[in-house]
């Protein structure tokens, strides 16, 4: 089943046509430091061009309960990062990820977690197993950089998820 | 860099946080005492610090110490995310309480979380003087 979903999100991306200019594999790094650094207090910075705008917008509207907790703004901050968020989402970003994460949805779904878009959460389900063996075990996908140590950077490809993988046999401890 | 340049520019640094955080903190004590507030209390803040109050939603208790831990020198994490929170105590983390803004966007937020409710004046105030002296 997993290999199933990472073979398929592989067909999926690499689907996108050969047109004359080279996509961008990748969502690449935030561009935004406040951005960056507002949203990455409490959590992982996710990328804008992992939701459409449209949960962006949602997300934002509802930082005053941002799942269970308080994340209110003040005004100007706030203005600053709904942009950021507005011009940077996957529907209005030109890079395999992020088209990949609009090909999963349907124009009426409104993802509310990155973790939630069909896209992302098929290439997910089987680390949340249980009955996964391997290392790490992670209970939630909230830190990407437990695994996809290039995250920060924006780029999602790399990752070490078994015990058998150098990279993360070497990883800081 | 040799080890006195070093030395020399922490301590530069050490005291431009430290004047910035006297700046910050007592430009927010004189506003709550703007706004009704009286002398503030570090035990007062203390005690409320460990208070816990129940969630209206999960019914579950909160506290100040669930994310920042008892002892402010230390790191804490992150109730819901498990991300770690540097320590608040400016003796611990330098850049602690020097910059108002941030200070008060983060009562606003966390004593909602923790309280349901915004924090008084009084409590900032009280909140503030403790974390200053740790």
């Amino acid at each position: 089943m997993k290999h199933c979903c990472r073979l398929a999100a592989v067909v999926l991306v690499s689907m996108a046509p050969f047109g004359a200019r080279a996509l961008e594999y990748d969502v690449g790094p935030n561009t935004s430091a406040s951005y960056a650094a507002e949203c990455g207090s409490c959590h992982f910075p996710y990328q804008p061009g992992l939701l459409p705008a449209r949960s962006w917008q949602r997300i934002m509207a509802n930082l005053h309960d941002h799942f269970g907790d308080n994340a209110e703004f003040g005004v100007k901050a706030r203005q600053a990062i709904q942009e950021y968020l507005a011009t940077h989402a996957a529907d209005v970003s030109d890079n395999l990820r992020s088209r990949a994460v609009m090909e999963s949805l349907a124009a009426a779904d409104v993802p509310q977690r990155v973790t939630t878009s069909p896209y992302i959460a098929g290439l997910h389900g089987g680390l949340l197993d249980p009955l996964r063996g391997g290392l790490p075990r992670v209970d939630n996908l909230v830190n990407c950089t437990t695994c996809h140590f290039k995250a920060e950077q924006g780029v999602f490809k790399a990752r070490r998820y078994t015990v058998s993988d150098e990279a993360f046999r070497a990883r800081p401890r | 860099m040799n080890i006195v340049h070093r030395a020399i520019a922490a301590s530069i640094l050490g005291l431009a946080c430290g004047a910035a955080r006297a700046d910050a903190v007592s430009g927010l004590l004189a506003q709550y005492q703007k706004q009704g507030a009286s002398n503030f209390s570090a035990a007062s803040g203390q005690s409320m610090w460990i208070k816990p109050f129940n969630d209206p939603k999960t019914g579950e208790p909160r506290r100040c110490a669930t994310c920042h831990s008892e002892d402010l020198r230390r790191v804490g994490k992150h109730a819901t995310t498990g991300k770690a929170i540097e320590p608040l105590a400016p003796s611990a983390n330098k850049e602690r309480l020097t910059d108002a803004e941030k200070i008060e966007k983060w009562l606003l937020r966390n004593c909602k979380w923790v309280m349901a409710r915004e924090c008084t004046p009084q409590e900032k105030g009280d909140f503030l003087v403790m974390i200053q002296s740790r």
